[in-house]
């Protein structure tokens, strides 16, 4: 089976309705989250819609990832097929990767259906100056996501109920990446945490394609290179996770 | 009978609370509360500006423990049904109102700390501040709020055991609150057709309550407490047919729940 037809696969199985759990996420949340923009836009004049549209799209983007890739590898040992995965003739990392890496552009199904319900449902106005421009630091913002997922697999696999604190990283992760407030206005030391993570120079990187910034490069950039730091580590991670499960069959909660 | 009835509670406690360590309890009912509301700080001060603060927070100190008690009474629901012993409830020689009211406490005391620990954060992190010289009114919208969403979550959770996946019905239900409620902005920004639907949901008139009380808006406190206590006890009145109706059913095929 090759990459596509694997990433065609998983489209399928996440976005089918008898799939309930992703169903709030992909479908309804971008509504939820768009009713309650439009409401608030209400309240002030001259606010700017396509950037809370986009917001509204991201949240629901990275509420999937962090529910989907979180459990990328857990999911395996619950399926019983951790073990196939380890004897496979593919490393560990590909088969988890291909997997973030679906689950991400999955993720940007999500987008487009808050696009859709922002024009067809709200009427709102949304006006993209630079489509391309958009369109690749969108790729950008979804990469970072992709190895923000691949290590969040990593950390659901080492640690004992991760799940139960899955709520009390999905709403700190959006606040600190700047996609209400800019990370410019938050305190020093968080403004370092934040620029840390790779979803914080793609979220940049996207707000600057709607403001046909020249920043916009520099952003990609910067989210481009620290999502490559962040690939390799992972890298190195999956091969202890392993090595671990080889040489004794156990690694965290797996 | 106060021993049975606090033993029966303490048991529904640790069986609807899997963390009962403090480190947990402060994880979930204080960290996470409160990053809640940051989040919702954020999306107000972007959206509107920092002079919408006050009224965001108080709604949403009001829905964060409306939250916390609906997920609790749907999950008590589906850990009876998943583990059987709902229908143990329906045939124990004792009137299941007796058995739900007992179970219904600890998710009530949940919720009660939750709001009264959400109106101190918002004191502390927000500076919305606490109308103390009305506390005695305060505490009477808190109860009130707390007895028409006790209500509500009763009849979700009896409306939850018709489907089999529970999780999509649960998001629904608080995302549709959120709206309809006026949790982030009025009811009256609602359609007319919508609005009049949030006006037969508990917490919109609790809210406003509370707003008007903390001097965001202005109406009268006296009547909306009366309809939200009106509102809570249809509510009730329903849940306790739906128990009633599935009681009968129950007895009469053998079947209570679609098997999950």
């Amino acid at each position: 089976m090759n990459s596509a037809e694997l990433l065609m696969r998983e489209i399928k199985y996440f976005t089918n309705f008898n799939n309930k759990m992703y169903q709030f996420l992909l479908f309804f949340q971008p509504l939820v989250f768009l009713t309650i923009t439009y409401f608030l836009g209400q309240m002030r004049e001259g606010i700017e819609v396509e950037r809370f549209i986009v917001a509204s799209a991201i949240i629901s983007m990275w509420s999937y990832v962090l529910y989907s890739s979180g459990s990328a590898l857990v999911s395996q040992k619950w399926s019983d097929t951790l073990k196939m995965l380890v004897v496979a003739p593919v490393s560990l990392f590909s088969v988890i990767l291909s997997k973030v890496l679906s689950n991400a552009v999955i993720a940007l199904i999500s987008m487009v259906i808050t696009f859709i319900y922002s024009i067809v449902i709200f009427r709102f106005d949304l006006h993209i100056p630079n489509v391309w421009l958009f369109f690749g630091s969108v790729l950008v913002l979804v990469f970072s996501l992709s190895v923000i997922g691949l290590m969040l697999a990593f950390i659901f696999s080492a640690f004992e109920n991760v799940f139960a604190f899955q709520n009390l990283i999905l709403t700190p992760l959006i606040v600190l990446c700047g996609v209400f407030l800019p990370v410019e206005s938050f305190p020093l030391f968080l403004q370092v945490l934040a620029y840390c993570i790779p979803m914080t120079w793609g979220v940049e990187a996207v707000y600057s394609s709607l403001s046909l910034s020249s920043e916009v490069y520099q952003q990609a950039g910067f989210s481009l290179l620290l999502s490559g730091v962040y690939l390799i580590v992972g890298l190195l991670f999956y091969r202890r996770i392993e090595i671990a499960l080889r040489s004794k069959g156990n690694w965290g909660v797996m | 009978m106060t021993g049975r009835l606090n033993g029966f509670s303490y048991l529904s406690f640790k069986a609807l609370y899997s963390f009962h360590s403090v480190r947990l309890f402060f994880f979930f009912r204080l960290i996470d509360p409160m990053l809640h509301y940051v989040f919702i700080a954020a999306i107000a001060s972007a959206l509107v500006g920092s002079g919408y603060l006050s009224y965001i927070i108080i709604g949403n100190i009001a829905f964060y423990a409306a939250q916390i008690m609906i997920i609790n009474f749907i999950t008590m629901f589906r850990m009876e049904r998943r583990f059987g012993t709902l229908e143990l409830n329906i045939a124990a020689p004792m009137n299941t109102f007796v058995v739900i009211f007992r179970k219904s406490i600890v998710p009530l005391a949940d919720g009660l700390f939750v709001f009264l620990f959400g109106l101190l954060i918002g004191q502390l992190l927000f500076k919305v501040n606490i109308p103390w010289d009305e506390l005695g009114n305060l505490l009477l919208i808190v109860l009130v709020v707390t007895f028409s969403v006790l209500s509500l979550s009763l009849f979700f959770a009896c409306l939850s055991l018709l489907f089999s996946n529970i999780n999509l019905f649960l998001n629904l239900v608080l995302g549709g609150l959120q709206i309809l409620c006026g949790v982030h902005f009025s009811a009256h920004l609602l359609p007319a057709w919508i609005e009049s639907i949030s006006r037969i949901l508990p917490l919109t008139h609790g809210i406003e309550a509370l707003r008007t009380l903390y001097g965001l808006e202005a109406y009268n406190v006296q009547s909306l407490l009366m309809k939200e206590a009106l509102i809570g006890l249809g509510y009730l009145t329903v849940a306790i047919l739906i128990v009633k109706v599935m009681e009968y059913a129950a007895r009469r095929s053998g079947a209570l729940v679609k098997s999950a």
